[in-house]
């Protein structure tokens, strides 16, 4: 009886009414629908005002489960979710490095997001879960980078990239308020960079101020000497990145 | 419940803010933040005051941080419990800062005139009665460019003891032992990495005890500060401590 308790309450439509009945809410879920998934935050790339973006991740199903030739598929898109380019990189170190600039963007001065995927054919096993939350460095003009890990899960894949999955972070029918538990009032720019988990339209408000982000989309919003930031939404998880500036040097963090 | 600290370095300085309300906007005035430190061996406890004028965050400078202390918040009533196991262990005093999305201190660390970086400096009370292997790449976090690399690296241990133990780079692909560190329980240990070592097959691996790893770079006065995310958290299917546990096995072996 436990188990069927216990099963019910993971399900999708469990977690629905735990997240709206506020029973032990889960902000996120992965439930996944196929056997090989590999799970992939929203990274964000920013080549915009002299930022060059590095990218480090490990070949997780070489670390762990010893597979050989195993790969990694990218998926580069716009601020808007429009669809820029695919990257894929064989032949991996347990752990690699990607710069990401203007260049290898094709000339685009911006900001985005980008998704991870590894890919196996030849793996027979069981089944397994992976999530690369990997590390994202940010640089101004050739500066040390400052990184700060994943953020969360946004989209998956299976291994051999024919099933896709979306919606791991969940919404409610009420209003979530997540306060980030620190200040901006000491630093000359702080901005918070924000994509959308969902794969449908949310609304979200930081002070007077309210935003709407379309399916997927990412945006830059400067909260420059604000004390108190409290972002409202339906979306249960709707944690930024933060930016900070002071004297020429930059300081970047999962809000 | 989490314990916070701060490096004490002499290059660098550090600053510890705890807020004093949780990320869904609550906040309970009846939590204080107390510093806990190792004194005969026994937990020493002292209460910080030391609110922003607002009221919003408790402000810890690099007056009140060494490596040995930890810091946490409770309430005055909370705190008494350890006077009834004689101060002789850590307790799991409340829950106010197990949330979800996790409960974020700010430990900000700066360079005297240059850049500054910032880390989430919670460790988990659930983590300071285990022993155990970490397990940490150095070439994710570390950087062959800058002019300094150092993993600091806490342990936070439930009885207070500072206990020696030994931590290595190994590489995994020659199945080697590169180098042995040894670290402190109850410390926020140093270990300044050679440029030799940051290589992708290269690992830190602990014997006996955990804690958090927080790699560390520093270039013309600029600073990166994060921690390497354990390997569980890369595997999310039910195979997940099974295939860390066989992965840490092969290190274990290497090391012995």
């Amino acid at each position: 009886m436990k188990s069927l308790i216990k099963k019910i309450a993971r399900s999708d439509f469990g977690i629905y009414l735990r997240n709206n009945l506020g029973l032990r809410p889960s902000p996120i879920s992965i439930n996944s629908k196929f056997k090989l998934t590999s799970v992939s935050d929203a990274f964000i790339w920013r080549t915009d005002n002299g930022y060059k973006t590095t990218f480090k991740y490990a070949d997780i199903l070489s670390l762990f489960y010893q597979i050989e030739n195993s790969y990694v598929e990218l998926l580069f898109y716009s601020k808007d979710n429009n669809f820029i380019k695919k990257v894929i990189i064989n032949h991996l170190n347990y752990s690699n490095k990607l710069l990401i600039d203007k260049t290898f963007l094709d000339g685009i001065e911006d900001y985005g997001v980008f998704y991870i995927f590894h890919r196996s054919e030849s793996y027979s096993g069981n089944d397994l879960t992976i999530a690369n939350q990997c590390y994202v460095g940010f640089s101004i003009n050739d500066s040390l980078s400052s990184f700060a890990h994943g953020n969360v899960y946004v989209k998956s894949q299976s291994l051999d990239g024919k099933l896709h999955g979306s919606d791991m972070v969940k919404s409610s029918l009420k209003k979530n308020i997540y306060r980030i538990q620190n200040s901006f009032k000491n630093f000359t720019k702080s901005e918070l960079f924000f994509v959308n988990p969902l794969s449908k339209k949310i609304y979200f408000s930081i002070g007077n101020n309210k935003y709407t982000l379309h399916k997927n989309c990412s945006i830059l919003i400067d909260v420059t000497g604000q004390k108190n930031t409290s972002i409202i939404s339906r979306c249960m998880f709707l944690r930024p990145i933060v930016f900070n500036y002071k004297g020429g040097f930059i300081d970047i963090y999962h809000g | 419940m989490n314990f916070f600290f701060g490096i004490k370095n002499s290059i660098v300085d550090s600053f510890l803010t705890i807020p004093r309300f949780q990320n869904s906007g609550l906040l309970k005035k009846e939590y204080e933040v107390f510093k806990l430190e190792i004194s005969n061996q026994k937990w020493k406890i002292s209460n910080i005051i030391n609110i922003d004028h607002d009221g919003d965050f408790y402000k810890i400078d690099s007056s009140q941080i060494e490596n040995e202390n930890i810091f946490c918040l409770a309430t005055k009533k909370e705190i008494r419990k350890f006077k009834k196991n004689n101060y002789s262990k850590l307790l799991n005093l409340n829950n106010y800062t197990d949330t979800s999305p996790a409960f974020r201190a700010n430990l900000q660390v700066s360079i005297k005139g240059g850049g500054f970086s910032s880390y989430q400096s919670e460790y988990p009370y659930g983590m300071v009665s285990n022993k155990g292997n970490i397990l940490s790449p150095l070439s994710s976090l570390l950087n062959n460019e800058a002019d300094e690399n150092i993993i600091f690296f806490k342990n936070i241990y439930e009885l207070p003891i500072q206990e020696e133990f030994s931590a290595y780079f190994v590489n995994l692909k020659t199945k080697k032992v590169l180098k042995k560190i040894t670290l402190i329980t109850n410390f926020l240990n140093e270990v300044i990495v050679e440029k030799k070592f940051i290589s992708p097959e290269v690992f830190l691996f602990t014997e006996k005890y955990i804690g958090i790893p927080i790699h560390c770079s520093m270039k013309n006065k600029h600073i990166s500060l994060e921690h390497t995310h354990p390997p569980h958290e890369y595997i999310l299917s039910e195979d997940k401590f099974k295939t860390v546990s066989k992965l840490k096995k092969e290190f274990s072996e290497i090391i012995n």
